[in-house]
């Protein structure tokens, strides 16, 4: 049979160090999550055989408001939504807005099989599409049997 | 239960947008990325207002090692106050946002009243 030590509180986790407000903390950070609107833009990646796809959605980003950088099999994207614009002017303040604004910057693994030589990105209809192209040693070669 | 185990095509997502108000009209703007223009339907009836975004399902295949976007159709349907004329409403779709603008009625924009020196 275990031998399982005894512990005298109730709860492990509150043992020792038990501070009454650390549960407040965490509930905070909990809550804070719960309401926290995504600012970065939600991405696809596919591999093929000849190529790695990489879709973004940036709706209401033009080609000027992004940067998009390559480095060995490292992507890195950044950009910045800038706030609601009607007309091209400005706005104060909306009614009612669900849209957020401001900088945001993502870098992307890929695979060790992309050749960062041969990238070409694409925007339309507020996606981003970049397509990096595997290199030539990389890709699937058919071998005969002699 | 049919309803349950259909997923991708019967889908339908909320599109985020921002409302604002201008001096004779509202503007509605939707995000809908990857939405082209002959996909996008406007329809009203009576108050309400309907705006749907039909997305090309994609047809690529691979190993996906992202998949974080999310795929189905947009539509998102709006109650109209009657001071809006949705007879004159006009939209306009640019780098994947919609921009719908939607005048006051005329009896409803705001007129100056002047003031007569007795």
């Amino acid at each position: 049979m275990a031998i399982i030590h005894w512990k005298r509180t109730p709860f492990p986790e509150a043992d020792v160090t038990w501070d009454s407000w650390s549960l407040f903390d965490q509930f905070n950070k909990d809550w804070d999550r719960l309401f926290e609107r995504s600012t970065v833009p939600a991405l696809d990646v596919l591999e093929t055989e000849e190529d790695c796809v990489i879709w973004v959605d940036v709706p209401g980003l033009e080609k000027k408001d992004l940067e998009i950088s390559i480095s060995g099999s490292i992507l890195s994207l950044k950009g910045e939504k800038s706030t609601q614009k009607a007309n091209g002017k400005e706005k104060e303040s909306p009614a009612r807005s669900e849209l957020w604004s401001g900088k945001f910057e993502r870098t992307v693994q890929l695979p060790d099989s992309v050749d960062p030589e041969k990238v070409t990105a694409d925007l339309k209809e507020g996606v981003l599409k970049v397509t990096v192209a595997k290199k030539s040693a990389w890709k699937a070669r058919q071998i005969a049997i002699a | 239960m049919n309803e349950l185990t259909q997923t991708s095509k019967t889908r339908t997502l909320v599109p985020a947008s921002s409302i604002l108000e201008e001096k004779d009209h509202l503007i509605v703007q939707l995000e809908m990325p990857g939405v082209q223009k002959g996909d996008v339907e406007i329809g009203t009836e009576g108050k309400t207002l309907t705006i749907r975004g039909k997305r090309q399902q994609a047809t690529e295949s691979g190993t996906w090692l992202v998949r974080e976007r999310r795929r189905g159709d947009f539509e998102r349907v709006y109650t109209v106050d009657p001071s809006i004329d949705l007879e004159k409403a006009s939209a306009e779709l640019s780098n994947g946002v919609l921009t719908v603008t939607l005048p006051l009625k005329e009896a409803a924009k705001p007129r100056k009243i002047d003031i007569r020196s007795a």
